[in-house]
């Protein structure tokens, strides 16, 4: 990797672009994830609600 | 408010964090990174420079620059300090020379084309690009003209066309890249009469400067200037004072300037990586603690509830027991007085049979 | 009188006068900009490329939005409901804050119509600059999407309010990801320049300082900007908003106060790190100490003090203090600190029409402010709505 790259700068320039957009990968992923939580949530809350009723 | 253990670790760990990312996030240094093989370079001969200011008049001519107020062959500009600005890609300054007065230093002062360019470091548009041959050129098509490499070079070469109002561009020294790339040397090393400025390959002009020192110990100080300053510039200097006398800065240290910055941009992924998880978690534990809160008193309505009932309960039995113990006494009282109400009717019977016989 | 003259008159305010007139006289500052280029408005010169548009527009702006992302984490994130009144204001604030941002950042830039060329076309991704840019492009975004239920409230679009509302956490884990980023980048700005920021204010630990420093503003902004609308915009105010505020003061003082601890300690650290204890015997080593002693320090104090006797008005006197605080440490690092070994006849000192833009700019800010308290669910709650946190 070292010999593409004749200077720090450019070696950064690369590296960056990549964490960069990891990062914007980051981003989406943890919207999708937590849509994903929370639907599951959403799913269980009208169970959790039944399982007090049925407790009392 | 309470403040918690747990919330107030929350609060300092977001936001003390990055204290800890910091500097470790450095995975190259320049130390690995050697520069373009056959990259260009000038030596600065300070001591041979007389101030003729020939090579500002040259540089204005090849870069097609506006003429200044002032001519070049006009000297008594040399009695004021001057940088570099928008119309001036490079200019000579005079010094005082402690060691002999009569010889004033001349130096002349243009970018330094460093190996690892703060410029092109802090460009949030990648305007500056250090080419292969050397230069580090500049590219005015995507200048946003935010000013930052200006905050940026420790040589405080860019200038900037302040007075341009819709296509103000930086301006600094190209290092002749278009005639070096026709083969030709930079339009002040050619015209410089003193031959105080060198062109050729920096292993060379590196050379050439320990060479000048070694056989003229007396006239040199031992250092090449930008040999390692910022991690190393393609302009190298060599003077008979020191480079402060001449208008240099000593103190730069041998850090390139992409080094300052690698450790605080290094943090930022990691930034956007953990905090969701650690925002979550205490997102998280504080919905169990409010979820336990709401739950615990729950329990407590519930028990609460249980008690009056219970007690109620309690209370009616005991109260249906002395009910039920005073309807006992009730009918004990009445059996016991029909007991002897009936006795008595006996007993009266009896004693009137035996009157009867 | 007719109808239209008593309207009139009701509009002829002295504020409004006032306000009118910076307009003005901003409108024609901005002409004067863009046809004689900043050399006509600024004293900015080619040693001093950053003046007080970035030191004071930029660097100040963005730390007291800040308690946008600090109040929607307390809310939101840390669970803690009595500030809830809080949120919308603060988030007001946030967003016009960094919105005005980047409008002063047209005035600064030499081509403000290629300020997104970064992003879709050529991105310097080694600059921090890069940086602060993307974190406060989504972070915008981000504001602005979280103040949108208030406007849908107004506009009576139920609909699209409640699919925002229900996005609101993870907004506000973004909001702090993004503000984390950006505020501690505008510190990381100066890393580059060691040789040019004294060493009392230079440090590797800059971006660290710059976001610790955040909250504090983000902290006082909103006790400041409460005592700020319960003077002037009470009548706009429901019984939450009322009742709930001397919590909030109280409560916001003492993180603060918590907070510029913190900031004092990691301070102190940062001069032992670097063994500059001997510079505070200089100039420049008083005005550092003003700075950690007048206006970290003693506003710290006097939060603590404030709270433990619950004294609301000396915590709302000491976030002025705290805001000038940050202020203080904002110039020092750009402007006062900066370029300290320049001879005195090449330092920078702002001229009058820098000075105007950015109080055009402010004013600008503080009239869509009341327009929008005024007229938005943002001191109340909207009767349609119930309060679901």
């Amino acid at each position: 990797m070292e010999g593409s790259f004749y200077t720090l700068q450019d070696f950064m320039a690369y590296t960056k672009l990549v964490v960069y957009l990891i990062m914007v990968a980051i981003l989406f992923g943890i919207t999708g994830f937590w849509l994903f939580l929370s639907e599951r949530d959403a799913d269980q809350e009208p169970e959790e609600h039944q399982n007090k009723v049925q407790h009392h | 408010m309470t403040l918690t253990r747990r919330r107030f670790l929350g609060w300092m760990s977001a936001a003390g964090a990055s204290t800890l990312l910091g500097s470790s996030a450095n995975a190259a240094s320049s130390a690995s990174f050697k520069g373009f093989p056959g990259s260009f370079a000038v030596l600065h001969d300070i001591t041979l420079c007389v101030g003729c200011r020939v090579c500002e008049a040259a540089c204005n001519k090849v870069n097609e620059l506006p003429l200044p107020d002032k001519p070049f062959k006009d000297l008594t500009v040399l009695n004021e300090k001057r940088r570099t600005n928008a119309k001036a890609f490079t200019v000579v300054n005079r010094f005082e020379n402690e060691q002999n007065p009569k010889n004033p230093v001349f130096a002349k002062k243009q970018c330094n084309h460093c190996l690892e360019p703060a410029c092109a470091s802090a460009c949030f548009v990648k305007a500056f690009q250090k080419t292969p041959e050397g230069s580090v050129v500049y590219d005015h098509t995507v200048c946003v003209g935010c000013r930052y490499c200006m905050i940026a070079c420790p040589f405080n070469i860019p200038a900037y066309e302040y007075d341009n109002p819709l296509t103000p561009r930086i301006m600094k020294c190209t290092f002749c890249h278009p005639r070096i790339l026709q083969g030709l040397v930079p339009g002040c090393v050619e015209a410089c009469p003193k031959e105080a400025l060198s062109f050729g390959k920096r292993k060379d002009i590196l050379s050439l400067a320990r060479e000048r020192i070694r056989k003229n110990p007396e006239r040199y100080i031992d250092h090449i200037y930008g040999e390692t300053e910022m991690g190393g510039t393609s302009w190298l200097y060599i003077a008979g004072n020191s480079f402060k006398q001449a208008g240099m800065r000593e103190d730069l240290g041998v850090t390139p300037a992409p080094e300052l910055t690698a450790g605080a941009l290094g943090a930022v992924p990691l930034v956007v990586g953990l905090w969701p998880v650690l925002l979550t978690g205490i997102y998280a534990i504080n919905q169990r603690k409010e979820k336990i809160n709401a739950e615990e008193k729950r329990i407590a309505v519930a028990e609460a509830i249980e008690r009056t009932h219970a007690q109620e309960k309690q209370k009616l039995a005991s109260a249906m027991e002395k009910a039920g113990k005073d309807a006992q006494k009730e009918k004990d009282l009445a059996i016991k007085q029909a007991v002897k109400k009936a006795l008595e009717e006996a007993q009266q019977g009896k004693t009137e049979e035996a009157t009867d016989v | 009188m007719s109808e239209k003259t008593i309207s009139v008159n009701k509009f002829l305010t002295p504020f409004n006068l006032v306000a009118g007139i910076i307009l003005l006289i901003g409108a024609v500052i901005t002409v004067l900009r863009f046809t004689q280029g900043l050399a006509g408005v600024t004293n900015l010169s080619d040693s001093n490329p950053w003046g007080i548009w970035i030191g004071f527009d930029l660097l100040c702006g963005v730390a007291l939005a800040a308690g946008g992302f600090v109040t929607s984490a307390a809310v939101y994130i840390f669970g803690m409901k009595k500030y809830h009144s809080a949120v919308r204001p603060a988030i007001l604030t946030g967003f016009l804050g960094y919105a005005l941002v980047v409008f002063a950042l047209h005035y600064d830039v030499g081509r403000p119509w290629r300020l997104p060329y970064p992003f879709i076309v050529q991105p310097g991704t080694t600059s921090l600059l890069f940086e602060v840019g993307a974190c406060v492009a989504l972070y915008l975004t981000v504001l602005f999407i979280e103040f949108t239920p208030a406007a849908m409230e107004w506009l009576g679009l139920k609909k699209a309010r409640n699919i925002v509302v229900r996005l609101t956490l993870l907004l506000t884990i973004f909001g702090v990801v993004l503000s984390t980023l950006h505020q501690s980048s505008l510190g990381a700005l100066f890393l580059i320049a060691p040789s040019k920021l004294h060493p009392l204010w230079y440090s590797t630990y800059l971006p660290v300082y710059f976001f610790v420093s955040s909250i504090i503003a983000g902290l006082s902004m909103v006790i400041f900007e409460s005592t700020l609308s319960h003077h002037y915009f009470k009548d706009k105010m429901d019984n939450t908003h009322l009742t709930e505020n001397t919590d909030v003061t109280l409560g916001f003082g003492k993180a603060a106060s918590l907070v510029l601890a913190g900031y004092f300690s990691i301070k102190m650290v940062g001069i032992a790190a670097s063994d500059n204890w001997h510079y505070l015997s200089t100039g420049y080593g008083l005005w550092f100490l003003l700075e950690l002693l007048g206006f970290v320090a003693l506003p710290c104090f006097m939060y603590a003090v404030g709270v433990r006797d619950r004294n609301v008005t000396l915590i709302r006197w000491t976030s002025v203090v705290a805001i000038l605080g940050v202020v203080l440490n904002r110039f020092n690092v750009s402007l006062i600190a900066f370029n300290w070994h320049l001879p005195s006849s090449e330092r920078y000192f702002p001229h009058w029409m820098e000075i105007m833009t950015s109080v055009f700019i402010v004013t600008i800010g503080i009239l869509v402010f009341r327009f929008i308290v005024t007229k938005m669910p943002i001191l109340y709650a909207h009767p349609d709505y119930k309060e679901t946190h």
